[in-house]
């Protein structure tokens, strides 16, 4: 057998290897590095509470329909468990079901974000009206653009189930993106307390 | 070098037999069934609840309400986290991985704040 021969065995046998468990790491080490990024934002929050230069500070938040945004994404999570649920037990319609509703309830609160923000600006807190508006933008701005990306991770997912090219070997599975979407939740829960209901 | 062929196909079949096919199943036999997962949802929304109706307590003003709030979220984020999420069925790996971005996200918190006198 020639040394090709041999190269070429070995590099069908490498297709075989399963990298499920490396791409898993992948993502959990960049999980981890999240809450760093978003432990420095809730820091710098913190530190700027109370510096609003004269303009809106945590009065004009609306507790209420902030709360039913953190329930809008808290149920996210469940639809999402139940997705990943269903594709582990290789059902592909109710995977699309609930990877829909997920992307639908994640939609819901970004367009909740945006209503937060618009009422915000008209209130005369914007990004540079003092370091409490720009700190607060910059953390809830953040993690509404991490949720944009998940959802349309999830519309994607959605897409592809469609068409039979959701893999659980290769890409973004169902299970990363999950991973994702619960990090996403688990974030603003620790917002909604610290960024919200702790300066009431 | 020279290797026969049935060398390379005993070596193959030697790696095959090391990694189990099914240790996939395996790694989700212990999860939630979808009725446990939808019992989950149903606490942390109670939870909320309760978290939201905390602020507006007279009872509750100052430091008992605001540790209340800190341990209603923790509940909320060790839930999702352990269950939806399956650390508390996961590899120590993975756990060691997200405790230590944790814990380099609360050692950050502390060391800004302290840094800035803010506590």
């Amino acid at each position: 057998m020639t040394d090709a021969a041999i190269d070429a065995a070995h590099g069908g046998h490498e297709e075989h290897h399963d990298v499920k468990p490396v791409r898993k790491t992948a993502m959990w080490v960049f999980l981890g590095s999240e809450f760093v990024f978003f432990g420095a934002m809730i820091s710098t929050f913190l530190l700027y509470r109370n510096t609003t230069n004269g303009g809106p500070g945590s009065e004009i938040f609306d507790i209420p329909f902030t709360s039913a945004s953190s329930f809008v994404l808290l149920m996210s999570s469940l639809t999402m468990v139940l997705a990943h649920n269903a594709f582990e037990n290789k059902d592909m319609r109710q995977t699309r079901v609930w990877l829909v509703a997920t992307a639908f309830l994640g939609a819901t609160f970004l367009a909740g974000q945006i209503f937060e923000f618009t009422e915000f600006i008209h209130e005369g807190l914007t990004l540079p009206t003092s370091p409490f508006g720009s700190s607060f933008y910059m953390l809830t701005g953040f993690h509404g653009i991490h949720v944009a990306v998940g959802v349309m991770l999830l519309t994607a997912m959605a897409i592809l189930s469609l068409s039979g090219r959701l893999y659980d070997d290769r890409g973004l599975n169902v299970e990363l993106v999950g991973l994702y979407w619960h990090f996403v939740d688990i974030i603003w829960i620790v917002i909604f307390t610290v960024v919200y209901l702790l300066q009431v | 070098m020279t290797i026969e062929t049935s060398e390379v196909e005993e070596l193959g079949e030697a790696a095959d037999a090391a990694v189990p096919d099914d240790h996939h199943e395996e790694d989700h036999l212990d999860h939630p069934t979808p009725k446990q997962y939808w019992l989950i949802a149903l606490a942390l929304g109670l939870i909320t609840a309760v978290e939201i109706a905390v602020p507006s307590i007279d009872a509750l003003d100052g430091p008992v309400g605001v540790s209340l709030l800190f341990i209603l979220g923790g509940i909320k984020f060790g839930m999702v986290v352990a269950l939806f999420m399956h650390l508390k069925f996961e590899k120590p790996l993975y756990k060691m991985l997200f405790l230590v971005g944790l814990a380099g996200a609360m050692a950050m918190f502390i060391v800004v704040l302290l840094t800035f006198q803010a506590i």
